[in-house]
C-alpha cells in the first residue's frame, strides 16, 4: 500500500493540470446541469434553453476528461514497450494497479459520486436516501466508461494510439449495432428480457477486468488485447441474439388470453408513407378489446405478413411501436405497418390479406396515487418530484408534466386526468366542448434497475396529456376540450406492474393498401 | 508451471548458487518472427565481476540484457539473474539490481532530485550519504528537469540512481555510447568505485573501453556467443606468432594442410611464418612449435590488444561461414 500511495502522489503532482481541469468539469457540470430540467420544466425561456445547451455540453465534456486523465495517468507507468524506465525498477504490479485504481477513485469517482449527490440535493432528493443507487450508478460507470478506457489505456503505449483504437472500437460497435438492425428484429429487442444486458454486461467487466490485471501482472500485450478485443463477443451476442425472432417468440408466447383486436372499418383511411429503406409505412385502423379490470395492455412490436391476390408474400421484420396504454374496455387507433415498397406496388392494385402478430405486455394496476394539484410541484412516491407548468398549457396548448427521477427511470407509471374531476371548467365554457373519460400517458420503466448508466443522477421524463382530436365544429365554430389541469385538479398516477408478455394474432382479410403520398405533413395519426 | 519444469528451474537457480554466478544463461534464444537475435548464449558472470559484453552493432547484445532484465521472454532457453529465474524477475526482485541504458525512456518531467526523492521508497538499502556523493562526483544540476539535461548528463543521473541503493548488480547496456572522454571517464571512476561491492555487467561495441577495466569478457556475433571468460586467461591464451625460418630449411611447407585449429589468420613466406596462436601456453608452445618448424631461427609471441583479439576471431570466423558456404553449394 505504501508503494501504491507513492506512485498515487507522484500522479498526483505530475498531472495537477488534468486532474484540475476535470473537477472544474465536474464542478461546473453539477452547477449548470440543473438547466436541463430547469428548461424542460419551464419552457419557453431563451435564457434557460441557453444554459441547457451550455449544460449539455458541459456533461459531453467531463467522461472526455476522464479519457483525458485515465489515460494520462495509465500511460505514465506504460505497459507496453521495452523502453520505459520503469519496468527496471521495483515496482509491485499489484501496488502499481492499485495506484492507479487510486487515482481513478480519488480523481474520476469520487467527484463523480460528490457531483451526482449535489444533483439530487438540488433536484430536491435526499443523497443519503439513494445510497444503494449511488453505488450501482458507480459500477455502472466504472464497467462501461472507465474499466474499459482503462483497460484500452493498458494495452496501448500512447494518447495517439490509444485514440485510434477507441475510435476502431466505436466504429466496431456501430457496426455490430447496424448489422443487428438489419436482422429481423428491429428494436423490439429492447422489450425482452434485461438478463441478456446483464450478462453481457458482466462479460465486458470480466473482459476488461482479466485484460487489465494480465497487462499489469505479466506485460503480455498480444495476450491483453485478444481478451479486450473479445468484448466484442459478448457484445455482438447481445445484438445479434437479442434481436433474433426466437427470442422474442419465446418473449411473447401465442397465448389464449381474454385481449382481442380486430380491424376497425370506421377507423379512418391514412395514406400510406414513405418509410425509408425501400419501404412503405401503412397505418391499419384496429380496435382493442378484452382488456381485464384492474389491468391495461401495450403493444410493444409488430410484425405482419402480405399476402397478394397472386399468392406472392412479404413478411416485415419485428417493429417496435411505441404506444400508449389501452385500459379496461375498448380503444381504437392506427397500427404502424411497414411493407416493401416494390411488394407495394405490385400488390395495391387489388386488396391483400394481412397476418399481423402483435407483440403485447399486460400489466397490473397497482396503487393510484390522486394528487391533488396545489402547487407547480408535487412530489410522487415511486416517480419523483413532478411539475406542471400553467403557461406552456397556455402557450403551446398542451399539458405536460415533467417528473425529476433519481438514479434513473421511475416506476412504470401511467399519469392520467379525469375529464369528469377537472377543475378548469369553470370559466366561460363558451368556447369549450365537454369531453369525458380520461387522458393519460405513461412514463417510467416496467422494472427499473437500482440507477441507469449516465453521468447525472436526477433524470427529467415528460408525460404529454393531450386529447388530439377532441376539437368539435359547431355552428361554424371550433370548439375546444376545456384545459386539463387548473390548482386543485386531481392527478392520478397509477403505478403498473408486469403481468405477462404475450403475442396476438390478427388477420386483415382483403385489405385495400392505401395511395402512397410523396410527402405527408402535419397529420398526427392516433397510435394503437 | 509442471513439477518437471519447476525442479528444473529450482535446479538451474541452484546451481547458479552454488556456483557463484550472479548471471547464468543456458541456451538461451531469442527470435522475433524469423529472425534470430540470439542463439543458444550460455555464459556465467561470477560475483564482483566486471562482465564486459562486446560484439558490433547488432550482434544480439540489448537482446541479451533485455532478457536478463525480463523486458523481453525468451523463445528458448533460460537464465537466472542473482539466483532469480529471469522471467520471474519483478518487484523486489529488481530491488538489487541497477539499470542503465542509453535507450531508456526517462521521466523527462521530473527534476534529477525529484528523479531520486521518487526513487529511494523503492530501495531500501538506499544510501543518502553514497547518494550526495554521487551528484558531487557527477557535478548534476539537480533542480533541473531530465529534459533538459544533456545527453551525458542524463547518463550520470541514471547512473547516480542505479549507484545510490549498492545494488549487487549493474547492469548496462552501451553505458558509454556517444559521450564525450571527460563525461566517460567520470562515469567510470563512479562505477569502479562500487566495482568491489557489485557485480557489473555492461555491453559496449567499444574494446578499448573496457578493455582498461573489465575483469571477464563475452564476444556476441550475430547473436552467438563465441567466447565468454576472464580477460586474463583471455589475453594470455592469445599471442601473435611470428617464426623467422632458416633459408635452408623445409621453411613452412611442413604444415601445408595440416594447420591447427587454434591457429589463427595464418601467413606464410620462404623465410617466415605468422598467426595468431589462441591456445597459447607459453614455454611449452614455443616448444612445440620449435618441433614443428625444425628450421626456426626465432620464435616471437606477443601479447595481443583485445581489439586484434575480436579482429582475429571474426575473420576466422568470416572465413569459415564463406568456406561452409561454399562446401555446401
Amino acid at each position: 500500500m505504501k508503494q501504491a500511495l507513492h506512485i498515487f502522489a507522484k500522479d498526483a503532482r505530475h498531472f495537477w493540470p488534468e486532474i484540475t481541469v476535470s473537477l472544474v468539469i465536474t464542478a461546473v457540470f453539477a452547477w449548470t446541469y440543473r438547466y436541463t430540467w430547469m428548461a424542460d420544466m419551464v419552457p419557453g425561456i431563451p435564457k434557460l434553453q441557453y444554459l441547457q445547451k451550455l449544460a449539455e455540453i458541459v456533461a459531453g465534456l467531463v467522461p472526455v476528461s476522464w479519457w483525458i486523465l485515465i489515460t494520462r495517468a495509465v500511460h505514465a507507468e506504460s505497459l507496453v514497450g521495452d523502453r520505459q524506465w520503469w519496468i527496471t525498477k521495483p515496482y509491485e504490479w499489484p501496488q502499481l494497479l492499485g495506484s492507479k485504481l487510486l487515482f481513478l477513485a480519488a480523481f474520476v469517482l469520487l467527484p463523480f459520486c460528490v457531483a451526482q449527490c449535489v444533483l439530487l440535493e438540488v433536484a430536491g432528493f435526499h443523497w443519503f436516501e439513494y445510497m444503494p443507487g449511488l453505488g450501482f450508478s458507480l459500477v455502472l460507470v466504472l464497467g462501461i466508461l472507465v474499466g474499459p478506457l482503462l483497460a484500452l489505456a493498458a494495452v496501448t503505449s500512447g494518447f495517439g494510439k490509444m485514440t485510434l483504437t477507441l475510435l476502431g472500437g466505436l466504429v466496431a460497435v456501430v457496426l455490430v449495432a447496424v448489422l443487428g438492425g438489419q436482422m429481423d428484429t428491429g428494436g423490439i429487442a429492447s422489450y425482452g428480457d434485461d438478463a441478456g444486458g446483464a450478462a453481457s454486461f458482466l462479460l465486458v467487466l470480466v473482459c476488461c477486468g482479466a485484460a487489465i490485471v494480465v497487462q499489469y501482472s505479466r506485460r503480455v500485450s498480444w495476450m491483453s488485447r485478444l481478451l479486450l478485443a473479445s468484448v466484442f463477443v459478448p457484445l455482438a451476442a447481445a445484438i445479434l441474439l437479442g434481436s433474433s425472432t426466437k427470442l422474442i417468440a419465446m418473449a411473447y408466447p401465442l397465448t389464449s388470453g381474454s385481449v382481442r383486436v380486430v380491424f376497425d372499418p370506421q377507423g379512418g383511411h391514412s395514406p400510406a408513407t414513405d418509410a425509408g429503406s425501400g419501404r412503405v409505412g401503412v397505418s391499419v385502423p384496429l380496435l382493442m378489446s378484452g382488456v381485464v379490470d384492474g389491468t391495461a395492455v401495450q403493444v410493444n412490436g409488430v410484425r405482419a405478413t402480405f399476402e397478394s391476390q397472386d399468392g406472392k408474400t412479404w413478411t416485415s421484420p419485428w417493429l417496435p411501436v411505441y404506444g400508449r396504454l389501452h385500459l379496461p374496455g375498448s380503444s381504437k387507433g392506427g397500427l404502424p405497418l411497414q411493407l416493401d415498397r416494390k411488394f407495394f406496388d405490385q400488390a395495391r392494385s387489388k386488396p391483400v390479406n394481412v397476418y399481423v402478430k402483435l407483440a403485447i405486455t399486460t400489466l397490473k394496476a397497482g396503487v393510484d396515487r390522486r394528487i391533488v394539484l396545489t402547487g407547480q410541484e408535487f412530489a410522487v412516491r415511486g416517480v419523483g418530484i413532478c411539475s406542471w407548468n400553467p403557461t406552456a398549457q397556455t402557450m403551446f396548448d398542451t399539458t405536460e408534466i415533467t417528473c425529476l427521477s433519481a438514479m434513473g427511470e421511475p416506476d412504470f407509471t401511467f399519469v392520467s386526468v379525469q375529464r369528469n374531476e377537472s377543475s378548469c371548467t369553470d370559466g366561460d365554457a363558451k368556447d369549450e366542448v365537454r369531453s369525458t373519460g380520461s387522458v393519460g400517458g405513461t412514463i417510467g420503466e416496467l422494472s427499473p434497475a437500482p440507477a441507469e448508466f449516465g453521468i447525472t443522477s436526477v433524470w427529467s421524463r415528460s408525460v404529454w396529456l393531450n386529447d388530439f382530436g377532441t376539437d368539435v365544429e359547431r355552428g361554424g365554430r371550433i370548439l375546444h376540450p376545456p384545459p386539463l389541469l387548473c390548482p386543485r385538479t386531481p392527478i392520478h398516477f397509477t403505478h403498473y406492474t408486469l403481468m405477462n408478455r404475450s403475442e396476438v394474432d390478427v388477420t386483415l382479410p382483403q385489405f385495400q393498401l392505401p395511395d402512397l403520398e410523396a410527402q405527408v405533413k402535419g397529420i398526427v395519426v392516433p397510435r394503437l | 508451471m509442471n513439477t518437471m519444469s519447476a525442479e528444473r528451474t529450482a535446479g538451474t537457480e541452484n546451481r547458479s548458487a552454488d556456483s557463484g554466478a550472479v548471471i547464468q544463461t543456458e541456451g538461451l534464444s531469442k527470435r522475433f518472427g524469423k529472425t534470430e537475435a540470439l542463439s543458444g548464449v550460455g555464459l556465467e558472470v561470477p560475483a564482483g565481476a566486471i562482465y564486459a559484453l562486446v560484439g558490433a552493432n547488432g550482434a544480439g547484445k540489448t537482446t541479451l540484457i533485455k532478457l536478463l532484465m525480463n523486458i523481453l521472454r525468451p523463445s528458448e532457453g533460460r537464465a537466472t539473474v542473482l539466483g532469480i529465474d529471469a522471467q520471474r524477475l519483478r518487484g523486489k526482485g529488481l530491488g538489487r539490481i541497477g539499470y542503465v541504458s542509453e535507450n531508456q525512456e526517462f521521466p523527462e518531467w521530473m527534476t534529477v532530485a525529484g528523479m531520486l526523492e521518487y526513487l529511494r521508497p523503492f530501495y531500501p538499502t538506499w544510501d543518502r550519504g553514497l547518494e550526495a556523493q554521487l551528484m558531487r562526483q557527477f557535478d548534476l544540476p539537480v533542480g533541473r528537469k531530465l529534459k533538459h539535461l544533456s545527453r551525458g548528463q542524463r547518463m550520470k543521473a541514471a547512473m547516480a540512481s542505479a549507484l545510490a541503493f549498492r545494488p549487487a548488480l549493474l547492469v548496462l547496456d552501451e553505458p558509454f555510447a556517444g559521450l564525450d572522454p571527460l563525461v566517460r571517464d567520470e562515469l567510470m571512476e563512479g562505477l569502479l568505485d562500487r566495482a568491489p561491492e557489485t557485480t557489473i555487467f555492461l555491453s559496449s561495441h567499444d574494446l578499448a573501453e573496457i578493455e582498461s577495466f573489465s575483469s571477464h569478457v563475452g564476444f556476441l556475433q550475430q547473436g552467438r556467443l563465441l567466447f565468454s571468460e576472464e580477460m586474463g586467461v583471455l589475453s594470455e591464451r592469445f599471442r601473435d606468432v611470428t617464426v623467422v625460418l632458416e633459408g635452408s630449411g623445409p621453411g613452412s611447407a611442413v604444415l601445408r594442410g595440416n594447420l591447427p585449429p587454434s591457429w589463427l589468420q595464418f601467413e606464410a613466406t620462404e623465410s617466415m611464418v605468422r598467426f595468431v596462436h589462441s591456445e597459447c601456453r607459453g614455454e611449452e608452445t614455443r616448444a612445440e612449435l620449435g618441433a614443428m618448424l625444425p628450421g626456426a631461427r626465432s620464435i616471437e609471441m606477443e601479447p595481443m590488444p583485445l581489439r586484434s583479439i575480436f579482429l582475429a576471431i571474426a575473420k576466422e570466423k568470416r572465413g569459415r561461414d564463406v568456406a561452409g558456404e561454399g562446401s555446401g553449394r
